[in-house]
């Protein structure tokens, strides 16, 4: 019964790491960086809540219409990056405080500023089975439907990016574009492909931090996810099956620390809350001297340049 | 790029950036065109808030110039926000529990926060240096870390258990900065901010450390090849501005709010990131720079209160201004010189 709980609880927590550090694999493994993670989540979490509240709690048009950002954002990433090669960390971390000042904006303009804010009804788990399967099934069929979908995504993409034709030309772009580019790939056409899968990635985890765990949206709703998946991707050498190895050492270490809390220890809540953080920042350290990242990862590629990127 | 074509592609930023405030405002209900003029006019209206606009630049601009110093060696120091809490909590410690002749206090609590700043960005540049750990990561990773320590702090022995927000007791009335003007009260935090950007533009442009920092970031290779330790550069500038930004919050702690506060850093990282990329890092162009951000951040924060506007209509200000700036560029295959200049793209 204990047993069933927690990894239940983790597996909740643990899917938005999964999609937005997936997200950033995808784009990373054509070759860009995307640093704008925590604010596209925040804006995506922020979308999600308002347009749900606006269409009477719909949650499902709210997370359609959240993670539908991710086209957008996408796009214009791609747009300044490729299009017009502005430097990817300065064009993402630009886009990362715009993407905050949308979020909050967005928010106030449609809810206010309000004492007690408002809430959307969450998604709940699946009551389709009505015999009981023993020991981890009941943990494991009952999700609610998102979690099936992100499931379903990853796997979809690991296999298409890491063992399919086409993926051998993807990942190209990241490794050498220049080879790419003289085989014969669009290596722009696969760098906005990139952005998009990898925008709506990510902003789906935006929506799913709403539309599953708060009902509710706040400015501190992301709180350093974004930036924990990054950590995630680079732990995983940019894979995403091995990234989510990551994800279930982060959700498991957060998992102890609600027990913990929980269990009414002497340790003061502040210090329990830092240890997400140093642990990902000691897991980076860790992984360094093996770590294997996509060559080209956070060059702009230019077809007329003399140098080498 | 001639003068007169900067000139233009400044004004249509600016213009389409203040474009898109009016479309907001209009959202929000209010009239754009008196909103807009309100923002501008507002930070420059009555005394209060000039010092308030004054402080904001104070801060902002060091904050920037501690983010620049890093962009000149090719890096991203983001840690800005946790150096700058570091800074204040060492300031307020000291400034609370050191019993030093009073003459003295105010030196030292600024020391404690610039070597607190530097110690907490000393980590990540450690890092970077010794593993190569990704300083873009860790450096924002360390800013949650340092937002619970302030908590900590902020309810632990040292509380102002009168207030309701988590906050210190104030610090000794010896350890506040002087003060240049006493009506509104304002400490000496611009002099001390121009004095360092006067002091770090020297170091960038006139000396043989600063050339070789700047050199680290624009080619790499080259540098490298030339004998110079690029490795020991980006660290240097790191840990650089990682003092700067606890300086900063020295300054906040002893020269504006006379103690620590949970959630003191405002927006302040996002604010200084924009400030240093629209100023290229430049010492100079920050000031400007901060200037401009610091008057739209106090005037649509004062918007706001008057006519319900959402303050965050700063930062969408400001970001879109440095997107469409960014967007003007020429490319760089436009450019072939083999000595790159910017290091921004």
């Amino acid at each position: 019964m204990i047993i069933e709980d927690l990894v239940a609880y983790i597996l909740q927590i643990m899917i938005p790491y999964i999609l937005a550090s997936t997200g950033i694999i995808v784009a990373g493994r054509a070759g860009v960086f995307d640093v704008t993670v925590e604010g596209l989540m925040l804006l995506s979490a922020s979308v999600t809540f308002t347009t749900s509240y606006l269409l009477g709690g719909n949650t499902w048009l709210g997370v359609i219409a959240g993670s539908s950002i991710g086209l957008a954002t996408g796009s214009l990433l791609w747009y300044l990056t490729s299009v017009r090669r502005i430097n990817q960390f300065i064009a993402g971390l630009t886009l990362l405080v715009v993407y905050i000042g949308i979020a909050g904006l967005i928010y106030k303009l449609v809810i206010g500023i309000t004492l007690s804010p408002p809430r959307i009804p969450v998604l709940t788990g699946l009551d389709w089975l009505s015999i009981n399967v023993p020991f981890l099934g009941s943990v494991l069929l009952k999700q609610n439907p998102l979690f099936y979908i992100a499931i379903a995504l990853i796997i979809t993409l690991h296999m298409l990016i890491f063992s399919s034709g086409w993926g051998i030309s993807y990942r190209a772009v990241g490794e050498n574009p220049r080879a790419a580019d003289t085989s014969g790939v669009d290596v722009m056409r696969v760098r906005l492909q990139a952005l998009i899968m990898g925008n709506l990635l990510i902003a789906l985890s935006g929506a799913y931090l709403v539309s599953t765990f708060t009902g509710t949206y706040t400015d501190t709703i992301v709180s350093g996810r974004g930036w924990i998946s990054i950590g995630i991707a680079i732990f995983g050498g940019w894979r995403i099956l091995e990234s989510l190895l990551g994800a279930v050492i982060i959700s498991s270490i957060e998992t102890s620390i609600f027990i913990l809390q929980a269990s009414g220890t002497w340790i003061p809540y502040q210090i329990l809350q830092m240890i997400p953080f140093i642990s990902m920042i000691s897991i980076l350290v860790w992984i360094s001297k093996k770590a294997v990242l996509p060559r080209s990862l956070g060059r702009n590629y230019d077809r007329e340049s003399y140098e080498e990127f | 790029m001639g003068l007169g074509e900067s000139l233009i592609k400044y004004s249509v930023s600016l213009l389409l950036a203040f474009l898109a405030a009016m479309i907001i405002i209009s959202l929000s209900g209010s009239d754009p065109l008196s909103g807009v003029a309100s923002i501008i006019t507002i930070p420059f209206s009555n005394p209060d808030i000039l010092s308030l606009l004054i402080q904001k630049f104070s801060t902002i601009l060091l904050m920037s110039l501690a983010f620049s110093i890093s962009l000149k060696a090719y890096r991203f120091n983001v840690g800005i926000e946790g150096q700058f809490l570091l800074g204040a909590i060492g300031a307020a410690v000291t400034g609370i529990l050191v019993n030093a002749p009073p003459i003295l206090m105010p030196t030292l609590v600024l020391i404690a926060g610039l070597s607190l700043g530097a110690l907490w960005a000393s980590i990540p540049a450690y890092l970077l240096y010794k593993f190569g750990v990704n300083e873009i990561v860790s450096t924002l990773l360390m800013n949650f870390i340092s937002f619970y320590l302030v908590d900590l702090i902020a309810t632990g022995g040292l509380r102002d258990t009168a207030a309701g927000h988590p906050m210190t007791i104030p610090i000794r009335i010896e350890a506040a900065l002087p003060t240049i003007v006493t009506s509104p009260r304002m400490s000496i935090m611009p002099v001390i901010a121009v004095i360092m950007v006067l002091g770090i533009g020297l170091f960038l442009y006139r000396t043989v450390a600063g050339y070789e920092l700047r050199a680290s970031g624009s080619n790499k290779k080259a540098s490298y090849i030339y004998g110079i330790n690029v490795k020991f550069r980006e660290t240097f500038s790191i840990i650089l501005g990682g003092a700067l930004a606890g300086l900063a919050g020295a300054m906040e702690v002893s020269g504006l709010h006379m103690r620590l506060i949970s959630g003191m850093q405002s927006n302040y990282i996002l604010v200084a990131i924009l400030a240093a990329l629209l100023a290229r890092g430049e010492p100079v162009w920050l000031v400007i720079a901060s200037m401009g951000i610091s008057v739209v951040e106090v005037g649509s924060a004062a918007l706001q209160r008057t006519s319900g506007v959402p303050s965050e209509l700063g930062l969408v200000i400001e970001g879109v201004l440095l997107l469409v700036i960014l967007t003007f560029e020429i490319p760089k295959f436009l450019r072939r010189s083999f000595v790159k200049e910017v290091s921004l793209r």
